[in-house]
């Protein structure tokens, strides 16, 4: 009778558990009895395990094995716990000394090691010695693990865990593929537009692009990314986890990311989901970035109203049957919509009332609340096309946003979008609050719309460098708000 | 058996407009009477009473049997021979129908709820046509000025048409009342159905304004109802290059009176007008003249009021803003900055 003892990790959305893999050989009917997780990835570790395990020369063939991963209570699934099994296994046949080492692999049936999807985010919290696939070896340094072992091979393995082979440092990751954010000198007249889109990054602030098809709206907001400052390394790792969960880990990118689901996507794809744990959906992959949702009024309203949680809280929490997780949510939003279905047609608009009011309605008023800014995207005239003249390139407004967007976190420790209410309050002049009780008075602004439109005062302030939000920075963010609340009072 | 009693009965299964064609055919022997026995030849009222028993407070009004005394007087031109009224009714004074283009803009709905208040501020039952654009901002413009409303549907009491005015024709009810000549039930079935309520509701008024008649609107339907009944029409005027006012402007050159606001509708009624909102003094200020004299009727783009002023695009939103504040421009839900009127 013998016995031996692995490490690793299970994951839990980006929650890692340490788990302790104990292999038992004992006498009776053969057998490979796997226990402590579920799903069919995890049911089948224990035929890849003695698959590969053969392929080394060590028949289990006639051996009874039981194989425990412990804590039995944390959810474990997918195939990532397969070369801490094998070496459980071998580590109870004698065939190798013990160890402390977190293994993280999946096995092929004839002893290569495949590379695993969450390798990054699994070892964030852990110090000491690790063995990876060779695959995610670039993840595991970008976790801070000082000297990863990475492996190919059962072979190698085993000769390295016996000391009879040494490490080769890993190449280095390639770049990666370097898609240019556009530019937005490429965006023609578009003053109001642009103006908004300047605002809305300066603070962080939600963003919905109003306007007749080909006016520029998607334009305008593929060049968003662009005006953001480039990730700091805490926001990167979270990026960067997230896409490792979802095997999408390609290095260390600071550029600030990009979704842009289509609007048939299901509440599972821009939220999150799936069975047994739940896996990161768009606005999860956007985070510190851009979650962009052109054709706003297409969506269905259920998928839409699943946003209204996250954009608040900057988390989204999904329950599955395994576990409940949370994934990062923090996204700068920009929607682009048409204002009615024929999107006005060349001639006018050719809708009925009643159809714009249903097709309005989709943006709830809840969900309307959460943008501050909604600029009208009007169609370019021809001239202004074709005589070749150019917008603002993105470097000098980057520099604008970078400034203002310094003098937010010097105060606030946050962007003025999430800063608190009453720190956001306390630097607003009398003057201003003025303009904004006066806006909500007429009607112009809603009382949700309010705090909001203060909160855009306040980015309007840092960008043209007042350290008192003045009246005209309050107007100018009523402006940006009005328009907003006056569509939603014309849909509800 | 009372005339009303036969007429209930006859109500629930004729059409109405069988006994207007019968009063046309009988010509002057067409007494409401003689018109009532010959649609009783030809559709044995029923006996049993109707399946959809009317609710309580529907009262059915007959010629010479409660019809209010303007309206009854229509008869003879082509007017109801009965009404279905539920709700209150307004009362003696002056009735002022306002109506309009369904597609309404912006500018007239505001036009529309503003004529309704202020007519109700000076003490006129405001009627009109419960559809959705001009007719409904009357009816709501009136309701919130504590003033009292009719509608004249086109369709049955209890039918849930336009969709989406369940609570207005429930306020409608509790001010002035909703009227219909249809039985209830009656769903949306014949086009002409909404042109026929539009002699009840000229009959109902001393005056009609016409709020934004597109060239072949309903309204100008009633225009021509309220011609040939002897009601004064009043028209408000629009911008030639309006498409949805079209007709409007028709009216006018065929010499209908043209109305600003509430008070000129009551200057024609010859009664004293709303409370004068007094003219207020209009300064702009020098850093906002720019831009405020470039406004009009007609929602001008920003990007058009960048380009003409010369203004960086924050300080013309901030003057955008401050215009509207200052209740000198109004922000077009779907763009453009328009002058405020008032």
């Amino acid at each position: 009778m013998s016995f031996g003892v692995a490490r690793t990790v299970a994951i839990r959305g980006l929650e890692a558990t340490p788990v302790t893999v104990e292999a038992h050989l004992g006498n009776g009917l053969p057998g490979f009895t796997l226990l402590g997780g579920r799903g069919a990835a995890f049911r089948e570790c224990a035929d890849r395990v003695r698959a590969a395990l053969a392929s080394l020369g060590f028949a289990l063939a006639t051996r009874k094995v039981v194989v425990n991963l412990a804590p039995a209570d944390v959810p474990k699934q997918g195939a990532r716990f397969d070369l801490a099994v094998a070496v459980a296994v071998l580590r109870a046949l004698e065939a190798l000394p013990p160890g402390e080492e977190v293994l993280l692999g999946e096995l092929s049936l004839d002893g290569d090691i495949r590379g695993v999807a969450g390798v990054l985010p699994s070892l964030l919290a852990h110090r000491g010695a690790v063995v990876v696939p060779a695959d995610n070896v670039h993840e595991a340094l970008s976790a801070g693990v000082a000297e990863p072992v990475a492996v190919g091979q059962m072979v190698e393995l085993v000769a390295m865990l016996k000391g009879n082979a040494s490490q080769v440092p890993p190449a280095p990751l390639p770049p990666p593929p370097a898609e240019a954010v556009p530019d937005l000198a490429d965006v023609v007249g578009q003053l109001e537009a642009r103006r908004a889109v300047e605002v809305a990054a300066a603070g962080g602030h939600h963003l919905l692009l109003l306007g007749p098809p080909g006016a520029g709206k998607s334009m305008l907001a593929r060049r968003l990314p662009g005006l953001l400052p480039p990730l700091a390394t805490s926001e990167a790792i979270t990026v960067a986890s997230v896409r490792s969960v979802s095997g999408r880990y390609r290095g260390l990118d600071r550029r600030p990311p990009w979704a842009a689901p289509h609007h048939s996507s299901s509440a599972a794809a821009l939220l999150g989901g799936g069975s047994g744990i739940a896996r990161p959906g768009a606005v999860s992959h956007a985070c510190h970035g851009v979650l962009f949702l052109d054709e706003l009024f297409e969506w269905s309203r259920q998928t839409l109203d699943g946003l209204r949680e996250p954009l608040e809280e900057g988390v989204v929490r999904i329950a599955r049957s395994a576990a409940t997780v949370r994934y990062p949510a923090r996204v700068l939003l920009v929607a682009a919509g048409n204002l009615c279905p024929c999107g006005p047609a060349r001639d006018g608009c050719r809708c009925r009332p009643d159809q714009v009011e249903r097709y309005r309605a989709r943006l709830t008023g809840p969900l309307a609340d959460r943008f501050d800014l909604a600029p009208l995207v009007e169609e370019v005239p021809a001239e202004a096309l074709a005589d070749g003249r150019t917008g603002e390139p993105t470097a000098p407004v980057r520099e604008r946003v970078a400034a203002a967007r310094g003098l937010a976190l010097d105060r606030f420790g946050a962007l003025n979008a999430v800063a608190p209410t009453d720190l956001v309050r306390a630097t607003v002049s009398g003057d201003a609050l003025e303009v904004l009780v006066a806006a909500t008075a007429a009607g112009r602004l809603s009382a949700r719309g309010f705090h909001r439109a203060m909160r855009v005062a306040r980015t309007c302030a840092d960008l043209s460098g007042h350290a008192v939000v003045q009246a005209e920075d309050a107007h100018e963010a009523v402006a940006h708000r009005g328009r907003l609340d006056a569509l939603w009072r014309v849909a509800a | 058996m009372s005339l009303a009693v036969r007429v209930r009965r006859l109500a629930a299964t004729c059409e109405p407009v069988e006994a207007v064609r019968a009063r046309r055919r009988m010509g002057e022997a067409g007494t409401p009477e003689a018109v009532v026995a010959a649609l009783e030849r030809r559709h044995r009222p029923m006996t049993a009473p109707p399946d959809r028993a009317p609710s309580a407070d529907d009262r059915l009004l007959v010629v010479g049997e409660g019809m209010p005394e303007r309206l009854a007087e229509t008869w003879t031109q082509g007017g109801p021979l009965w009404v279905w009224w539920r709700g209150g009714d307004g009362g003696p004074g002056p009735v002022v129908g306002i109506v309009g283009t369904r597609r309404a803009t912006h500018d007239g709905q505001r036009l529309a709820h503003e004529i309704g208040g202020g007519l109700a501020e000076a003490g006129v039952q405001v009627v009109s046509g419960m559809a959705k654009g001009i007719d409904q901002a009357a009816h709501r413009g009136a309701l919130e000025a504590g003033g009292v409303t009719t509608a004249v549907l086109g369709t049955g009491l209890d039918v849930a048409y336009p969709s989406g005015s369940g609570s207005l024709r429930r306020q409608v009810a509790a001010s002035g009342g909703l009227v219909t000549e249809h039985v209830h039930g009656y769903g949306v079935r014949r086009p002409s159905q909404f042109t026929d309520r539009n002699r009840i509701l000229v009959g109902l008024v001393d005056a009609l304004v016409v709020v934004e008649a597109g060239a072949r609107s309903g309204a100008l339907n009633s225009a021509t109802w309220a011609a040939n009944l002897g009601r004064d029409v009043l028209v408000v005027p629009a911008s030639p290059s309006s498409p949805v006012a079209a007709g409007s402007l028709a009216l006018l050159r065929d010499g209908a009176t043209p109305v600003r606001h509430a008070a000129d509708v009551c200057e024609e009624l010859g009664i004293p007008g709303p409370g004068e909102a007094a003219v207020r003094e209009v300064t702009v200020a020098d850093h906002l003249r720019p831009v405020a004299e470039l406004l009009g009727p007609q929602p001008v783009p920003i990007a058009t009021l960048a380009a003409r002023t010369g203004m960086p695009i924050r300080e013309l939103l901030v003057a955008a803003s401050a215009l509207e504040s200052a209740g000198l421009a109004r922000r077009h839900p779907d763009g453009g900055l328009m002058a405020a009127t008032r």
